[in-house]
C-alpha cells in the first residue's frame, strides 16, 4: 500500500512537470500508465484540465481547446469501466 | 434469510461517479460564467516555473567569463547591425519619399509595440501557440498582433492575463489568411499547417517559383514567408504551394507585440 502511494506520487510529479512544460506526449504516456496500474487515477482529470487551462480553453481553438479535459474524463471512465468488467 | 451483501467497490465507484458529475457541472459553470478564471489561475501558478526555465535557457547559470565573452560578441554584432541599419534607413526614407510622390499609402506599420520574452513554446503542440511574459500590465490586448524580429507577423494574442498572454500563431493548423504571392502579387488564401508552415492552392501556370516572397494582404504588405516547395502535378488543375515563415518559430525567444492596434 505504502509503495503504491509512492509510485502514485512519482507518476503525479512526472505528469505535472510534463504538463507545465507542454510535453503532452510524455504526460499522456504517464497518464495511461497511471490509469492502467493504479486504482481510481482521478488525478488525470485535474491534469487534463490543467493542460487545457494553460494552453487551450479559447474559442478560436474550437473543440481542440478542450481536448485534454475531454480525453482525461473519457479515458478515466472507459478504463475504470473496463477494469470493473475484467474483475467480475 | 438471505441478505444481499453490499459490494463496497461498487459503492465506492458510485460515489466517485457522483463526485465526477458534480465536478463537471462546477467546471462547466465556471467556464460559462467566468471563462478566464481557470486559465488565469493555472497560468499565475505556473508563471514562476516558466520564468525560471526561461532564465536558465537564457544563460543565467552560465559562467561569468562565458557571459562576458558573449557580451563582447553581441556588442560587435550590434555595431555591425547598426551599420547595416543605416543603409536600410536610407532606403526606407527613399521609399517613403517615392510613395509620397506617387501618393501611395505608407508601407510601414507604425504602431506602438513592446518587446516580450517567449516563456513557453509547447513543442509539437496541437495548439501551435506561444505564451509571452506580457499581459494586461503591459497593455497587451486581444487585438494585439505579434511580430518576430524584424517585423514579421507571426500571430495574434487570443487571451490576456495579468502578466502573461496566449498567442495563437498564424500557422496554427486550419487558420486561414489572405496573402499575396510572388512578384505579381497573386491573391490567395494560405492555410496554416503548424510549426510556421503554410499551404496555398492556386491554379497552375501563374509563374510562381520557389524562393518567391509571400506577403500578408491585410497587414500593409508585411512579409509572411518564402516559398519552399511547389507540388505541381500536371494531371491536376491546381498546384499546391508550401511556404514557411522566414524565422524558426521554435527558436523564438523574444517577440514584439503591437499594443492597441485596431486589427
Amino acid at each position: 500500500m505504502h509503495r503504491q502511494i509512492i509510485v502514485r506520487l512519482i507518476i503525479d510529479i512526472f505528469i505535472l512537470i510534463a504538463v507545465i512544460s507542454g510535453w503532452w506526449q510524455i504526460s499522456l504516456l504517464f497518464a495511461i500508465a497511471g490509469l492502467l496500474f493504479l486504482p481510481h487515477f482521478l488525478e488525470i482529470i485535474f491534469f487534463g484540465i490543467m493542460f487545457d487551462a494553460l494552453f487551450g480553453y479559447h474559442i478560436s481553438l474550437g473543440i481542440a481547446g478542450y481536448i485534454g479535459t475531454i480525453f482525461s474524463i473519457f479515458s478515466y471512465l472507459i478504463i475504470d469501466w473496463l477494469k470493473s468488467l475484467l474483475r467480475r | 434469510m438471505i441478505y444481499i451483501i453490499k459490494n463496497k467497490n461498487n459503492q465506492y465507484r458510485k460515489t466517485i461517479s457522483w463526485i465526477l458529475v458534480v465536478f463537471i457541472c462546477i467546471f462547466v459553470g465556471f467556464q460559462y460564467f467566468l471563462p478566464h478564471f481557470i486559465s488565469a489561475l493555472f497560468t499565475t501558478l505556473t508563471r514562476p516555473y516558466w520564468r525560471t526555465e526561461f532564465a536558465v535557457e537564457s544563460g543565467s547559470l552560465a559562467l561569468t567569463t562565458d557571459l562576458l565573452k558573449k557580451n563582447e560578441l553581441l556588442k560587435k554584432e550590434l555595431a555591425d547591425n547598426a551599420a547595416k541599419m543605416a543603409i536600410v534607413d536610407s532606403v526606407n526614407s527613399e521609399n517613403s519619399e517615392l510613395r509620397t510622390l506617387l501618393q501611395l499609402s505608407s508601407s510601414t506599420v507604425s504602431v506602438p509595440f513592446i518587446i516580450a520574452p517567449v516563456i513557453k513554446r509547447p513543442p509539437f503542440s496541437f495548439y501551435d501557440e506561444l505564451i509571452i511574459d506580457a499581459g494586461k500590465d503591459k497593455k497587451v490586448s486581444t487585438t494585439s498582433l505579434v511580430f518576430a524580429v524584424p517585423n514579421i507577423p507571426i500571430g495574434q494574442v487570443i487571451d490576456v492575463f495579468d502578466q502573461t498572454a496566449k498567442v495563437i500563431l498564424f500557422s496554427s493548423p486550419g487558420q486561414k489568411h489572405e496573402v499575396l504571392l510572388g512578384t505579381n502579387k497573386i491573391p490567395a488564401v494560405a492555410i496554416g499547417r503548424g510549426g510556421g508552415q503554410y499551404e496555398v492552392s492556386i491554379p497552375r501556370g501563374l509563374n510562381i517559383a520557389v524562393g518567391d516572397f509571400v506577403i500578408y494582404a491585410n497587414l500593409d504588405a508585411q512579409p509572411m514567408g518564402k516559398i519552399i516547395y511547389i507540388d505541381s502535378n500536371s494531371s491536376l488543375p491546381f498546384e499546391k504551394i508550401l511556404f514557411s515563415a522566414p524565422v524558426n518559430i521554435y527558436q523564438l525567444r523574444w517577440v514584439t507585440v503591437g499594443i492597441n492596434n485596431g486589427k
